[in-house]
């Protein structure tokens, strides 16, 4: 409702996608490039398979620009343009639930054994992406928008067309499975706090 | 520093799973159950320690490095984007400025056929507009660029054939993104061949390399991509006068057309026009 003004060089999304619906041939590039990397992590942290991830992002980004004049302003650009791209991922991923999926690109031959001290950001990217994979993708695509992505519960919400509450109820399932896949890279991290023993040790003490 | 060893007081509650935990940290469980697991909470460091790896999971997540978009995923996406583009604004939907440019791309290739290019001439799509054609070194012959410059949607008609000057196509501001740019002779490859008869050259001036990379030096001072040099370049008549238009990758994204008047050298580079291509 608020109504943006056009003062300087930055057009905001909105009026990208306004002056798009209007016959500007490059506003809806415009957007895209302003949006692209964070639609693609969501695309490619959701599916996992670069090619599915790129034709995920591919149809779901034509649907946008023949649907933008329906868009409504009571959502930001930025979360149409996920929900779209995010409901496209899952379809992809319900469609072909029974392909196995592939790896992210990042990933090279892992050899944690070799480096017990410090993990580089790359390793425990990959460690990562690979304990996701286990996850649901609904679990995985919630966990990708709010705790990878930084969106609020409502704009998930919102994004996945579900209730606040079963978003956080997913993200709290995934991460809840993370820390299980991946506690044993937290305590290569950093040493185990002292006073607490794993469960199993405090079964085997006097 | 956790005191509370695992005891009796703890006991009294028997510890949440992890789901519940984890639910809770959310802020998903109703006020009976939360207010129980608050309680066992206060009193066993074992729970709280689990609690804490939630965090941790947290915390990774949100630092994990971005993903950004590779460079051959964006160009496939702009490329898709472009061909639902209409030719111009209002005009028939139905086409696109790829459909017209892979029209003109084909007409080129026909073209270079009649001039004896039959293996030379496929057309790779630069974005929306510009055709970026790969040079087969042995055969090509300039005429074959010169004369694919005929406007696909008759706007604004470049009229190369009949100035005096018809060995430089000519383009304007309307018609420049439809410019044919030659791949491979800016890398040390060497010019082309050219028709016997003369005609005109792809490099122009620039078919010396040191005085084209001393203009590159200068273009890269005015125009801020330096992303590399350009991707290629071709010797034409823009709006009249001689001039060279320079095809840059400015972003993973976005190329530039970026056109210099043709006495472009070290210390003088007299921007004409720029223009973003997809």
């Amino acid at each position: 409702m608020t109504g943006t003004p056009r003062t300087g060089a930055e057009r905001s999304d909105i009026d990208l996608l306004r002056a798009h619906v209007a016959g500007d041939p490059w506003a809806f590039d415009a957007l895209v490039r302003r949006h692209k990397d964070r639609l693609w992590a969501v695309a490619l942290r959701t599916v996992r398979d670069p090619e599915e991830a790129a034709d995920a992002v591919q149809d779901a980004l034509i649907s946008a620009y023949r649907a933008a004049g329906s868009f409504r302003a009571e959502s930001a650009v930025t979360t149409w343009l996920h929900r779209i791209v995010v409901n496209a991922c899952l379809d992809r991923v319900r469609r072909h639930a029974s392909h196995p999926t592939v790896a992210l690109p990042e990933t090279g031959p892992g050899e944690p054994a070799e480096r017990r001290d410090r993990l580089a950001e790359q390793d425990v990217a990959i460690v990562v992406a690979e304990a996701m994979a286990q996850l649901p993708v609904e679990q995985r695509a919630a966990l990708t928008l709010v705790d990878i992505q930084g969106f609020s519960v409502a704009e998930t919400a919102s994004m996945l067309g579900v209730a606040a509450g079963t978003v956080k109820s997913r993200c709290a399932r995934g991460r809840a499975r993370l820390a299980v896949l991946l506690g044993p890279l937290r305590n290569l991290d950093a040493p185990a706090p002292v006073g607490t023993a794993s469960p199993a040790a405090r079964e085997e003490a006097p | 520093m956790t005191s509370a060893p695992p005891g009796p007081s703890a006991a009294q509650t028997e510890h949440p799973d992890l789901d519940t935990l984890a639910d809770f940290d959310a802020g998903v469980l109703g006020p009976d159950e939360a207010g129980a697991v608050r309680g066992h909470l206060a009193g066993c460091a074992r729970c709280r320690q689990e609690l804490t790896g939630l965090d941790a999971v947290r915390s990774m997540l949100r630092d994990l490095p971005p993903v950004p978009m590779p460079p051959v995923v964006e160009d496939r996406i702009f490329a898709a984007i472009a061909a639902q583009r209409p030719v111009e604004a209002g005009g028939d939907p139905g086409r696109s400025d790829a459909v017209a440019d892979l029209a003109s791309a084909r007409r080129s290739r026909r073209r270079a056929r009649r001039y004896g290019l039959a293996a030379a001439g496929t057309a790779v799509l630069v974005g929306a507009a510009v055709t970026l054609v790969n040079l087969d070194r042995t055969t090509q012959r300039y005429s074959a660029t010169q004369q694919a410059n005929e406007p696909a949607t008759g706007a604004s008609a470049p009229s190369a054939a009949t100035e005096s000057r018809a060995e430089l196509p000519s383009f304007t501001r309307q018609t420049i993104k439809r410019v044919p740019i030659l791949a491979g002779v800016m890398n040390g490859a060497s010019e082309p061949n050219r028709p016997e008869g003369g005609g005109g050259s792809i490099l122009g001036p620039m078919a010396d390399q040191t005085r084209r990379l001393a203009c590159e030096g200068e273009i890269s001072r005015t125009v801020p991509f330096a992303d590399g040099p350009a991707l290629g370049v071709q010797y034409i008549r823009f709006e009249g006068e001689p001039a060279l238009v320079f095809l840059y990758r400015t972003s993973d994204t976005h190329r530039e057309l970026v056109v210099v008047g043709a006495d472009c050298s070290a210390g003088a580079a007299r921007l004409l026009y720029r223009v973003a291509v997809s």
